[in-house]
């Protein structure tokens, strides 16, 4: 047997025999266990609840009977945006963003219907998911067992006779990654692959969507061995170690990533809800409304058009061609205010890669919301998309007034089979192409991070070669 | 004792990996204090608007009432041009201990359009990717940064004594080492402990001025104390057993973890599987198809437009009026189920929390802030009744077909919600309570130990 083999061998059996390790091991796997079921369970009873509402709520549209189209205009349709299979792996912030936009005359609203808010237990990091037992519990797992990886024979004494005995820094060193390595990939994995199945089975599956979920993982991971396996060497004792490493850990598993929010938080404060809303309404009212300041303005514009000079000899109604206007006016008040808004949130999202430097986990959280298609830029999609439909649906509903209730004014009725023209709201989830341009600098990031970790272990098994002479 | 003491103090602070360990506690609370001005000034900025939003409403209406010179026709609609803006209290120590303040809506406009499910709809623009990860607030480093660095700090508290063989000849030379114990215990607790009230201070002093800031401060900064001496003393317990130095810090690292992540991940699950909340999806398809089944016409979003007679828009009102109360009277059993599953989630909490000190002291720092979950749904709660008296004192003159009058102004519901400050006394007690046990119990075993253990 090499002396690799010999030592992860070693290493495997009194990782075995060690009751803590064995302990804490299993409820991390129960804790993955638990987070792989609640969240097919909710992705699974979401995804009914959704199809089930989009039922109902055609029949309810279809079946409207004959109404003035701006009557259906302010009834309006929901948008519900769908979780994929991804959100049982990483539901990313799907239970902070809204999942219902409501697509009414007039306004453009946000996403309402946040699950955090019919939640009552919020955690100290992040959501509870098999994402989180990977970015959270498993790393810390790991600084558990790496810590005494070299430590703890150097404690024994056993480090000196072993590097005496002529096998060499590097391979002992190589062996302890290996050992440290095997024991994650077995733990990890076993996670990983229940979740996959898990996420494969709760809807269509973009297999290279999936692998390359994986292979961010396994970068992270790899990224925490090398690290903890690097103190180790360093360390005078194991139980110095495993402070450093609990100490590393809390530092840039649970603090860098608030940190890195808070300071966004600070640098590019979003407005409040109140003075949003307000800013909006005032750029409005300073808009001339075709209903009142405008209205004179705009009418004699429309009777130029159609060559009258009396609103009641319009061929068209006037009073859809005025909603159409104001439509028209809205829409881009509203594309200034929401546009600032998410290039805010943008701008964010840049400040918080800053927490980069000191943890590569919010690179392989951005890549991991990202991958499972519940990141903020997938959010901001679905916004859009279902404002753009809402625009579509209000102006084919404003078009069946102007082209058919000339003269009837706001007593025009459409006929029902109008309802059924007007199309249910379906998101176009980004293609892997668009999700990899939002995070290349994430993945280029957790690379960076990876090589690092290995020049720091590499660095540090120099110290054995001075130990051993 | 105390010679003892100060000789450990300067120790601490000549010791590498302390310094350290105090570089990240002074970072962290940094952020804190500069997030908490953040989150205060933008809590109290927005307040200062929404209450401006309602002085503005009121005058607007007023001025409307006291018009003479408006037409029956447009008089009539005064009822659904009536505004009002709700506005939470600015919780106390909302820069200290955030909890779901930046979640939950403190303010809200009621019309008589409104509906108790519709009433928080535009309630929050924050990034939910800030918000998934979760801000850095004064509560945060003490429930779960402090305990684990105070855990680094005692690290060298005995056991390694017993390790390195030092232990024997304290005890050959001093006897009973509970002296020892006690002098290193302190000026470690006083290192992180210390920055921690230095920060809130701060707090305090360049934050403004809310009624009963002081005296929730005096009860934060007690429970504080008694959380991370709750840890101090699990830490001189575990050490006062027959274990290595190695074994001390697993074992601590392992309950922190255990209390702060583990349980807390665990009971989410089964809070939320106990009590799921009805569907969201559900409800406002059910609003929307009793609104169709009820309305006929038009006439229920612009009453003004559906009429300029005076009959003609009172009708319309009318109809407006009673399609409201019916899809209100639909959702009802609905929005009672919702709160219902509220509720019991918070009572499962509540109970599970118990098995937590850190979440006993996480619930307790917040019920000080009165930034609680239990606080935010009593906000919701009262103004959901606030509206629905509201609604009933416009619909009033709506069923009746009667024009308001200035004077009807002062009949107009007023909500002047406050909320409950009970203070967690329990959870206070709990924890003295588990601090007082360990620590007599260390003591004792440390006062027992003799040469041969």
């Amino acid at each position: 047997m090499s002396i690799t083999g010999a030592i992860v061998a070693k290493d495997w059996t009194e990782l075995r025999r060690d009751r803590r390790v064995v302990i804490m091991a299993l409820m991390v796997l129960a804790l993955a266990a638990t987070a792989i079921l609640t969240s097919t369970v909710r992705v699974a009873s979401y995804e009914a609840d959704r199809a089930a509402t989009l039922e109902v709520d055609r029949s309810t549209w279809e079946n409207q009977g004959a109404r003035n189209p701006h009557a259906a205009a302010h009834f309006a349709k929901w948008a519900f945006k769908p979780l994929t299979m991804g959100a049982v792996l990483d539901p990313g912030i799907a239970s902070y963003s809204g999942s219902a936009v409501w697509m009414e005359a007039h306004n453009q609203n946000p996403a309402v219907a946040r699950p955090i808010d019919d939640q009552t237990i919020i955690l100290p990091s992040g959501e509870f998911s098999i994402a989180w037992v990977l970015q959270v519990l498993m790393p810390l797992l790991i600084a558990v067992i790496a810590s005494g990886a070299v430590a703890r024979e150097r404690e024994r004494g056993t480090l000196k006779l072993i590097l005496a005995s002529g096998s060499g820094a590097g391979a002992f060193v190589r062996a302890k990654l290996a050992s440290v390595g095997v024991v994650t990939a077995v733990l990890a994995g076993s996670v990983i692959v229940v979740g996959m199945v898990a996420a494969a089975s709760a809807g269509p599956a973009n297999p290279l969507m999936l692998a390359l979920w994986l292979i961010a993982y396994a970068a992270f991971l790899a990224i925490i061995v090398l690290g903890a396996v690097a103190v180790s060497l360093r360390a005078r004792s194991s139980g110095q170690a495993l402070l450093v490493l609990a100490g590393l850990w809390l530092f840039a598993v649970v603090l860098v990533p608030r940190a890195g929010a808070a300071v966004a938080e600070i640098a590019a404060p979003v407005p409040s809800s109140e003075q949003f809303w307000a800013d909006i309404a005032a750029a409005k009212a300073a808009q001339p409304s075709p209903f009142s300041t405008g209205r004179e303005a705009f009418a004699a514009e429309v009777m130029a058009q159609y060559d009258v000079t009396r609103l009641e000899d319009l061929p068209v109604s006037f009073g859809g061609l005025q909603l159409e206007e104001d439509e028209r006016i809205g829409n881009a008040v509203y594309d200034e205010h929401f546009g600032a808004l998410f290039a805010l949130y943008d701008r964010q999202r840049s400040l918080m890669r800053w927490g980069n430097l000191f943890s590569p986990l919010p690179a392989l959280q951005n890549l991991s919301m990202a991958l499972a298609g519940t990141d903020m830029p997938q959010q901001i999609a679905f916004q859009r998309q279902a404002e753009t439909h809402r625009r579509l649906m209000i102006t084919q509903l404003n078009s069946d007034m102007i082209e058919h209730g000339a003269g009837a004014g706001f007593d025009y009725q459409a006929h029902e089979d109008l309802w059924a023209e007007v199309e249910d709201f379906a998101f176009a989830p980004p293609s892997l192409g668009e999700v990899l341009a939002s995070v290349w600098a994430d993945a280029l990031i957790l690379l960076a991070w990876l090589a690092g970790a290995t020049v720091f272990a590499l660095r540090s098994s120099r110290r054995l070669l001075a130990e051993g002479a | 004792m105390l010679r003892l003491a100060v000789m450990e103090w300067r120790a601490q602070l000549r010791d590498r990996a302390v310094l350290a360990l105090l570089a990240v506690l002074a970072g962290a609370l940094v952020l804190a204090a500069a997030n908490g001005r953040v989150l205060i000034a933008a809590q109290s900025e927005a307040r200062a608007a929404a209450i401006t939003a309602k002085a503005e409403a009121d005058t607007q209406f007023a001025e409307r009432l006291a018009n003479a010179d408006l037409p029956p026709e447009d008089a009539i609609l005064s009822p659904y041009r009536m505004r009002q803006v709700l506005v939470a209290p600015l919780p106390p120590l909302v820069d200290v201990s955030a909890g779901r303040a930046a979640l939950d809506p403190f303010s809200t406009t009621l019309s008589m359009r409104a509906r108790a499910d519709t009433l928080f709809q535009r309630s929050s623009l924050d990034n939910p990717e800030l918000l998934v990860r979760g801000g850095v607030d004064l509560g945060f480093v003490a429930v779960v940064l402090a305990p684990l660095l105070l855990i680094g700090l005692l690290y060298g508290l005995f056991a390694a004594d017993r390790d390195s063989g030092t232990a024997r000849l304290i005890m050959a030379q001093a006897g009973s080492p509970v002296a020892l114990v006690l002098a290193r215990m302190i000026p470690r607790f006083v290192l992180i402990f210390g920055p921690i009230a230095l920060t809130l201070g701060v707090l305090l002093m360049t934050g403004p001025e809310v009624p009963g800031r002081g005296t929730a401060a005096a009860l934060w900064l007690v429970t504080v104390a008694l959380y991370l001496a709750m840890w101090m003393a699990l830490a001189a317990w575990i050490h006062s057993r027959d274990v290595s130095a190695e074994s001390a810090a697993f074992a601590l690292v392992a309950a922190w973890a255990l209390f702060t992540l583990v349980l807390p991940a665990a009971f989410a699950a089964i809070v939320q599987a106990g009590n799921p909340p009805p569907s969201r999806f559900a409800q406002i398809a059910a609003a929307r198809a009793a609104e169709v089944a009820f309305t006929e016409s038009y006439e229920n979003d612009h009453p003004d437009l559906a009429s300029s007679e005076f009959e003609g828009r009172l009708a319309s009102l009318r109809k407006t009026w009673a399609v409201a109360q019916a899809i209100e009277a639909t959702g009802a059993p609905l929005n009672a189920r919702f709160a219902e599953r509220l509720e019991g989630q918070q009572r499962v909490a509540k109970a599970l929390a118990w098995l937590s000190p850190a979440l006993i002291a996480k619930g307790a720092l917040e019920q000080i802030a009165g930034t609680d979950a239990a606080t935010a749904q009593g906000f919701r709660a009262a103004s959901e009744a606030h509206l629905s008296a509201f609604r009933s004192f416009g619909g009033g003159f709506v069923e009746r077909g009667a024009i308001m009058q200035p004077s009807d102004l002062a009949q107009m519901p007023r909500f002047d919600w406050e909320p409950s400050r009970n203070m967690p006394w329990p959870s206070l007690a709990l924890l003295a309570l588990l601090a007082g046990a360990l620590m007599t119990s260390a003591l004792r075993r440390f006062g027992k130990l003799t040469l041969e253990d």
